[in-house]
């Protein structure tokens, strides 16, 4: 099992999920708006096929891990 | 109530805890918020879920198998280094705060299920088929 601490830039949670979800299940289990973000996955920027993949597929070893959605409006450069 | 039981069997350790998997199963579907235990102010401490991929770490177990009784067990390897005399202090230092956490937490879970089980044979009870 992993601790996903989950949000946004501006707002974060902690939830405990099987290696087995995949980002997109969290952070919807999460209830973050990510439609509008790129999302960080330990850092690393996910793409959409990696959204799909289980936690352990995208490489998360360990029980711990960051999941965050960065919203970048209009005017934040 | 303790963890069912904990056996190693030359380097694997199987864990088995006193929760039905159907129940883990039942509050998967309709609560799974049972299966999360938290701390007073919210947090997530530890939790429980059934997995295809057996899964341990100080965060839950997910469960991936039963025993012959229906109860949800895992099974871990030991790593190849550690010597057999050493096997029991490796569970135990490894796995010691999880099993604590799972002896806590099965009671509740099986209340819980049993509970939901009710409520939901009292709504099949107040079925009617015309």
């Amino acid at each position: 099992m992993i601790s996903v601490t989950v949000g946004t830039n501006t707002s974060k949670t902690v939830v405990i999920v099987t290696a087995e979800k995949t980002p997109k299940e969290v952070l919807q289990q999460a209830q973050v708006d990510y439609s509008q973000a790129t999302v960080h996955l330990d850092g690393a920027i996910l793409n959409a096929g990696e959204m799909n993949k289980s936690l352990a597929d995208n490489g998360i070893v360990g029980d711990k891990c960051l999941l965050i959605a960065v919203i970048k409006t209009d005017n934040s450069l | 109530m303790p963890a069912k039981k904990i056996k190693i069997l030359g380097r694997a350790i199987l864990i088995a805890i006193a929760v039905a998997m159907a129940d883990i199963e039942l509050l998967s579907t309709y609560k799974p918020e049972a299966l999360i235990l938290r701390d007073e102010d919210g947090n997530p401490l530890f939790a429980i879920a059934k997995s295809k991929r057996a899964d341990i770490s100080k965060s839950g177990v997910a469960f991936n198998d039963v025993d012959k009784d229906g109860f949800a067990c895992i099974t871990v390897a030991i790593p190849d280094d550690v010597a057999e005399a050493d096997r029991k202090k490796f569970v135990r230092d490894q796995f010691g705060p999880v099993i604590h956490y799972l002896e806590v937490f099965a009671p509740l879970v099986t209340a819980e299920a049993a509970q939901l089980r009710a409520d939901l044979d009292a709504v099949e009870d107040n079925i009617e088929v015309q």
